[in-house]
């Protein structure tokens, strides 16, 4: 059985968009919510709670969409450059180790 | 046996405001005691009756039966205690005893007297676990509770010196007896209420109109919650100033909607705050309130629908519970759909208001069909007006914020 991962929501704007154009991987958005784009970046539960630990103001909304939510704008633009630079959105990983 | 759907609570409004000509004779010679926020906000709730039959902060009886058998020892059902705790150096300072009045002050100025019935201690460890149904610290009631200082006053209230509730705050402050006028001129006789503490999103805006279908209300009234707030929080100010503009921008018509505020800081009780919530909005004139999911629970404390429960076990509190179950966003109809009544539950798109914060922390405007564009428009503005730039609550908000409520010199 697959480990369960929490989906982190990085909501594209235009010039996330843009950024992602540029980089060739706009692919990896999905359309959610009415048309909105995302990026979702996985985390494990490990992942998961060292994230609540460092940013407290971040929420894992169990009870609707079982993913992480109001991280800070920063971390989700630091996110984004990585999943950008790696072409991949399992990053989650290379973020914390960029933190400790 | 007490009525308990007398409708204000115990059948009256309890006001306890005292004239300003004889407040200033009052007050004249009291010992005063400086106040924090919570106990300032709390004895403007009793003082202008939104926790009628309440005329104070309760004695040792009234909260022992309160976090034992959730009744007032008058025996009217009453889910949360209302007390004000002190330090025992401060009692000794003071020489507080029994019969004695004290003046409360509020940021330096006069507010309210504390006729003295009793000076009490309680087991804070009982407290937390009848009213939360834990004794964990990570929840934010006990907390809460364990931070209470070791003493408690218990007495009637009295406020001398009214505060100012300053803009945008000050034209939706409704207390019972206005409200209740109010809902008389526009001859509204079934009000269903919504208690928020979020900016509404079309999920909200649907849950409160089904609300008012199911009650055949003829109005729904918002009652925003405004108290202590945490970092990340929405300013209140948003708060307000939104639910107001669904129905300047159309969303609810003029007739049937109206927003109001109340002065309580979130105890996250559950079923237990349900209860409070319900006849504290009765006291304002409703007739009808909304639950949905997961109503004022926090974290895993409670089931989901707790609250919609806790009434079963209760008596006719005179306001009828209107429970509210899942929702989501379907693509194949294009709005809100509940989850019973829609057939693409396989395209079930959910969301909630932290995914909503989420998207606009992110700098994303959220598409009209989850959050409406006046809605947002109005975040901004309130952003910028009120909250340094963010929308959302920051440390210096916390500092530097404008005060909901002032108390001016008497």
């Amino acid at each position: 059985m697959s480990e369960e991962t929490f989906p982190i929501n990085i909501w594209i704007n235009e010039e996330r968009l843009e950024a992602l154009n540029k980089a060739g991987v706009a692919g990896m958005t999905k359309d959610v919510l009415a048309g909105l784009k995302v990026i979702q970046v996985p985390a494990n539960p490990s992942q998961r709670d060292d994230l609540l630990k460092r940013y407290p103001m971040a929420k894992c909304d169990t009870a609707t969409t079982k993913t992480i939510e109001l991280l800070p704008r920063e971390v989700k633009d630091q996110l984004l450059e990585l999943v950008l630079k790696k072409g991949s959105v399992d990053v989650v990983g290379d973020l914390l180790a960029s933190l400790s | 046996m007490v009525d308990n759907a007398l409708s204000p609570h115990g059948g009256t409004i309890i006001e306890r405001l005292e004239e300003p000509k004889a407040a200033k004779e009052r007050i004249k010679g009291l010992p005063s005691l400086p106040i924090r926020s919570q106990l300032a906000r709390e004895v403007v709730s009793i003082g202008y009756g939104y926790f009628s039959p309440l005329e104070g902060f309760m004695t040792q009886a009234d909260v022992d039966s309160v976090v034992k058998k959730m009744t007032l020892a008058s025996g009217y059902v009453w889910s949360i205690p209302i007390v004000f705790d002190v330090e025992e150096r401060q009692i000794q300072e003071l020489g507080v005893k029994q019969g004695d009045t004290l003046l409360l002050t509020y940021e330096g100025n006069p507010l309210a007297t504390l006729d003295i019935e009793e000076v009490f201690s309680y087991d804070l460890d009982v407290m937390a676990e009848n009213v939360y149904g834990t004794k964990e610290d990570k929840h934010p009631g006990v907390r809460r509770t364990r931070a209470y200082a070791g003493r408690f006053l218990g007495g009637k209230v009295t406020i001398v010196n009214p505060p100012k509730i300053n803009p945008p705050f000050d034209r939706f402050f409704y207390p019972p007896r206005l409200l209740r006028e109010e809902f008389s001129r526009r001859d509204w006789k079934r009000v269903v209420a919504h208690q928020t503490r979020n900016v509404p999103h079309t999920g909200h805006e649907w849950l409160m109109k089904g609300a008012w279908f199911e009650a055949n209300a003829d109005a729904v009234l918002v009652n925003a919650v405004i108290g202590e707030k945490r970092a990340g929080d929405y300013i209140d100010e948003a708060i307000i100033v939104t639910h107001d503009a669904l129905r300047t921008a159309g969303y609810f018509a003029e007739n049937i909607h109206m927003t109001s505020l109340l002065f309580w800081d979130m105890r996250y009780a559950g079923p237990r705050e349900a209860v409070f919530h319900a006849i504290v909005r009765k006291n304002l004139g409703c007739t009808h309130h909304m639950f949905g999911r997961d109503h004022a629970g926090v974290g895993t404390y409670y089931d989901s629908y707790a609250a919609h429960r806790i009434f079963e076990e209760l008596p006719d509190l005179g306001i009828y519970p209107v429970k509210a179950f899942e929702w989501f966003y379907c693509p194949e109809c294009a709005g809100i759909a509940y989850e019973e009544q829609c057939g693409h539950k396989e395209a079930a798109q959910r969301f909630s208001g932290s995914l909503i914060r989420s998207i606009i922390q992110d700098g994303v405007q959220p598409p009209r069909l989850l959050f409406r564009p006046e809605v947002f428009e109005l975040v901004m503005e309130s952003a910028e007006k009120y909250g340094g730039g963010s929308p959302f609550v920051t440390e210096s908000y916390l500092e530097r914020g404008d005060p909901v409520m002032t108390v001016p010199a008497l």
